[in-house]
């Protein structure tokens, strides 16, 4: 179970598991908070495709709607899964930025 | 837990032409979604001025719940529902196909139309550069030539 079952939508629910990892919100709240947390603004559509996919691998679900709102929260089988994913994630970035670094000691040994 | 209500500070938008623009793209995603999703999403577009770019994503993922009726299959009859929307959209492209066919034969039983040579169109020998005109144009004059069109190459 990863966050690539998602298929095209991984990235998008990284995102939307990521924003609910702070608590329950509703869908606007979710597309405020991935924009600031992330800078990208996701559409409408992706987000609610993307919802439907998640509470479709029970990684979230629904709570009772507020008035027409209706908030999300995350569940345990979605904190795994949103932990496993930022741990590749942390290992990729580390395993990059080493290499850049590498790169750069060889540049500046070569000058 | 968090506050869930982070709406303060948004635009009431609903009524604007973008947001109707986005309620009528809406309602065309299957009954299924909008059993689910459609107040939430209008009261989301109402709190957030639809630009073009979410007018296309919601078109797409329209397009795209039609197409993967499983998206919300847990729902009764939403797969049945989504097989039965693509027949009648596959339905629908062939009756276009059909009548674009037809429209083309007789366009062709037509013949070239008599208005074409008098088009400012260099490429259909208007009063631009003579060195484009009908009668100096191999591919032109052979089409006049052969259908005996209303040309201005013997008027020249």
């Amino acid at each position: 179970m990863a966050l690539t079952d998602l298929g095209p939508f991984a990235d998008a629910g990284l995102l939307l598991l990521a924003s609910l990892a702070a608590g329950p919100k509703h869908g606007y709240a979710m597309l405020a908070d991935v924009e600031a947390m992330s800078g990208a603004r996701m559409g409408p559509g992706t987000l609610y495709t993307t919802l439907a996919r998640l509470q479709q691998q029970g990684w979230i679900e629904a709570l009772p709607a507020e008035e027409l709102r209706r908030p999300y929260r995350l569940t345990d089988a979605g904190r795994e899964v949103l932990r496993a994913q930022l741990r590749r994630l942390e290992r990729f970035t580390a395993s990059g930025l080493a290499r850049l670094g590498g790169q750069g000691a060889a540049g500046e040994a070569r000058a | 837990m968090r506050e869930t209500s982070q709406t303060t500070e948004t635009t009431e938008t609903s009524g604007t032409w973008a947001w109707r623009l986005a309620r009528a793209i809406v309602r065309c995603y299957p009954r299924a979604w909008r059993t689910r999703y459609e107040a939430e999403a209008l009261d989301l577009l109402a709190l957030r001025t639809p630009t073009w770019g979410d007018l296309g994503n919601l078109a797409y993922h329209a397009l795209y719940s039609w197409l993967h009726p499983d998206l919300l299959a847990d729902d009764v009859g939403s797969a049945a529902g989504g097989l039965a929307a693509l027949t009648r959209l596959v339905r629908a492209g062939e009756r276009a196909i059909v009548r674009a066919c037809r429209w083309a034969a007789r366009q062709r039983r037509r013949g070239p139309r008599a208005d074409v040579s008098s088009r400012a169109d260099p490429r259909f020998g208007g009063d631009d550069p003579p060195t484009m005109r009908r009668a100096d144009d191999p591919r032109l004059s052979r089409v006049v030539g052969e259908t005996g069109g209303p040309g201005r190459a013997g008027a020249k």
